[in-house]
């Protein structure tokens, strides 16, 4: 005892006391850098758009008008092709990288999962440009010829639902921009949502199984709720992702600035609006209010991460503390 | 030797608190040892005074090409405790996942022979797996409460399948968490997470979980072996007591819970069953030398 004692004094400094504080330090650092930058692209973001949100104040998300020749910019256009072009793609991808995930996880064969898996993972790996022109040149005379015509006789005369598939069928379109983004984010989501699927504890599985329930129970009663977080994660990343696209949806989209009458018909995206535009932005409200077009996509993702937090939070409250 | 261990445990003449301080079971090793406790286990050899509720024959199971049982050949008696003893890796636990077949979530794994229970063979493809699920409940070594809440922990096994009424489901929940004795403990937080629970507590709530569905059988594998004396005991006791109404297979690595809970057990070594007797004879005067050689410590 005596002798312990006497070691604990004259280690307390050593070399490691110090690598560990140098350790310390450089780590901090690297994460005070994450806030510093989003601090300061929200803050570039805010002082470029500032001359536009002065001119226009709040009218400029409601406004539908955008037009550089009398330099009247409104940003409702490009917010409504946005969302619901994104809004598309997660109604497809979602259930689509569930069946996938769930396939891959618990019911595929073993010689089978790999495969899958890979093929899954190559198309996260595939440029978006390759998506873009894909879409442009392949999928969208393809919708145009076999899917939109057939959608808009079958469900064009119900209500509601009838809007959304009205328009021109010519392929370019939100429609289009929604499908190629459901491709694009389907890797992302079915990723993280295998990854999570895959670490349910086995013997929380098996006493579900072992109660007589069938997989698609075991899957929405135990695997479900064992990973809300991680399948949340998932749906948020690919939504993220579908709310910034750029290159593929500047080329499907159509870019006509004007609030379309149904899904067929061309929209366009607050990011396919800079990506066309900013070269050509010549006056300083023109770029002021592409940059707020910036910002307010910048809100929109802040917007949807507040609420992916919201509803954890309410789905760890239904299910008790 | 065996009769050493017996004699550790019966506080015959011994101080009962002295007991109770060392071995968590003492009490219930007190109870059994009244006269007509003692001798409901020894009421005849197996199977021929009571009828065989599940009948194993000419049983192999393998993982892949490794074969974990060989020729199993055994009847679980009907309302009674059996429990599997043995060395880790003798294929105790194996058998127990042959019974609900629950080893075919695995692919590679395949069991030949046969499992007869109420004149059903249990491996046929014909059987309604879910069903057949639904007779033969398990609990595990580790408690697996599902993420959530305690009521409908207990709920979501009978929805699969009964439609009950609201205050019939309420019933059913309370009648079985009143059987696994954790109604005192959690009728008040019926709406918490599972996972909120004590680990003795959780593994109670599975069992609870497993009675709910009103099975004909009981599947136990190592339920106290992740929990401490106290939850030990508690398990032990209601087993004790669901003996009345269900058949139990119970596995175990600890030799003394199969002499407390068991009326019968089987020895299991390297995939065979080397000795199977109600529990008295089998620990007091084994027939194998193998099995006096595990019972006593000498190997295993």
């Amino acid at each position: 005892m005596g002798d312990a004692d006497a070691t604990l004094a004259p280690r307390k400094k050593t070399v490691s006391a110090i690598g560990d504080r140098v350790f310390h330090g450089v780590t901090a650092t690297s994460a005070l850098i994450v806030l510093a930058l989003i601090g300061g692209i929200a803050a570039a973001l805010v002082v470029g758009a500032w001359p536009a949100l002065t001119k226009f104040g709040p009218a400029f998300v409601t406004s539908m008008d955008w037009n550089p020749v009398t330099d009247e910019y409104g940003a409702a256009v490009a917010i409504f092709g946005t969302l619901a072009s994104s809004a598309l793609a997660m109604v497809i991808a979602v259930p689509v990288s569930f069946g996938i995930a769930l396939f891959v996880t618990e019911l595929a064969p073993v010689w089978m999962r790999q495969p899958i898996s890979t093929a899954v993972e190559l198309l996260a790996a595939i440029p978006s440009i390759i998506y873009g022109m894909w879409g442009l040149f392949v999928f969208a005379p393809f919708l145009s010829t076999y899917v939109q015509p057939w959608l808009s006789s079958a469900l064009g005369d119900w209500p509601v639902v009838g809007y959304l598939f009205s328009g021109p069928p010519i392929g370019i379109g939100i429609f289009t921009a929604g499908m190629v983004l459901a491709i694009m984010i389907i890797p992302f989501i079915t990723a993280v949502m295998r990854d999570t699927f895959e670490v349910v504890p086995g013997v929380l599985k098996e006493s579900s199984y072992a109660l007589g329930a069938t997989t698609w129970e075991v899957a929405r009663s135990v695997i479900l709720p064992y990973t809300k977080t991680g399948v949340i994660g998932g749906i948020m990343l690919g939504l993220g992702r579908a709310l910034g696209e750029t290159m593929a949806v500047t080329f499907v989209i159509g870019n006509a600035h004007s609030i379309p009458g149904g899904l067929f018909y061309p929209g366009n995206s607050i990011a396919a609006t800079l990506a066309n535009e900013f070269t050509e932005a010549t006056g300083e409200i023109y770029t002021s209010a592409l940059i707020a077009l910036g910002l307010v996509l910048f809100v929109i993702t802040l917007i949807v991460l507040i609420l992916a937090r919201l509803l954890l939070l309410r789905l760890s409250a239904q299910e008790g503390q | 030797m065996t009769s050493s261990t017996t004699d550790t445990l019966n506080p015959a003449g011994a101080s009962v608190m002295t007991r109770d301080t060392h071995s968590p079971t003492g009490r219930q090793q007190t109870k059994r040892e009244t006269p007509a406790e003692a001798s409901a286990p020894r009421q005849g050899v197996v199977a021929k005074d009571n009828p065989c509720k599940i009948k194993v024959e000419n049983l192999g199971f393998n993982y892949g090409k490794f074969q974990a049982l060989k020729d199993i050949n055994l009847d679980i008696v009907d309302n009674e405790v059996t429990a599997f003893i043995g060395p880790s890796g003798c294929g105790k636990s194996t058998l127990l996942r042959c019974f609900n077949r629950i080893f075919e979530l695995y692919p590679g794994h395949y069991a030949t022979g046969s499992i007869e229970m109420d004149g059903q063979n249990l491996l046929d493809k014909s059987i309604d797996l879910n069903v057949l699920r639904s007779k033969i409940g398990m609990v595990f070594q580790k408690p697996t409460p599902f993420p959530m809440s305690i009521y409908d922990n207990i709920a979501f096994g009978v929805r699969l399948y009964e439609k009950l009424k609201r205050h019939e489901m309420d019933e059913r929940v309370e009648w079985s968490l009143k059987k696994a004795a954790l109604w005192d403990e959690v009728k008040d937080k019926l709406r918490a997470n599972g996972s909120a629970l004590s680990g003795g507590q959780q593994q109670r709530l599975c069992i609870a979980r497993a009675i709910a569905v009103q099975p004909d059988v009981l599947l136990l594998d190592e339920p106290a072996s992740a929990l401490d004396p106290v939850a030990t005991l508690k398990i032990e006791e209601l087993v004790h007591e669901l003996r009345e109404e269900y058949t139990i297979v119970i596995v175990t690595h600890n030799m003394q819970q199969a002499a407390r809970v068991a009326g019968y057990t089987a020895f299991f070594h390297l995939g065979e069953v080397i000795e199977y007797a109600d529990t008295d004879s089998l620990f007091t005067n084994p027939r194998e030398k193998r099995t006096e050689d595990y019972l006593t410590g000498r190997y295993g």
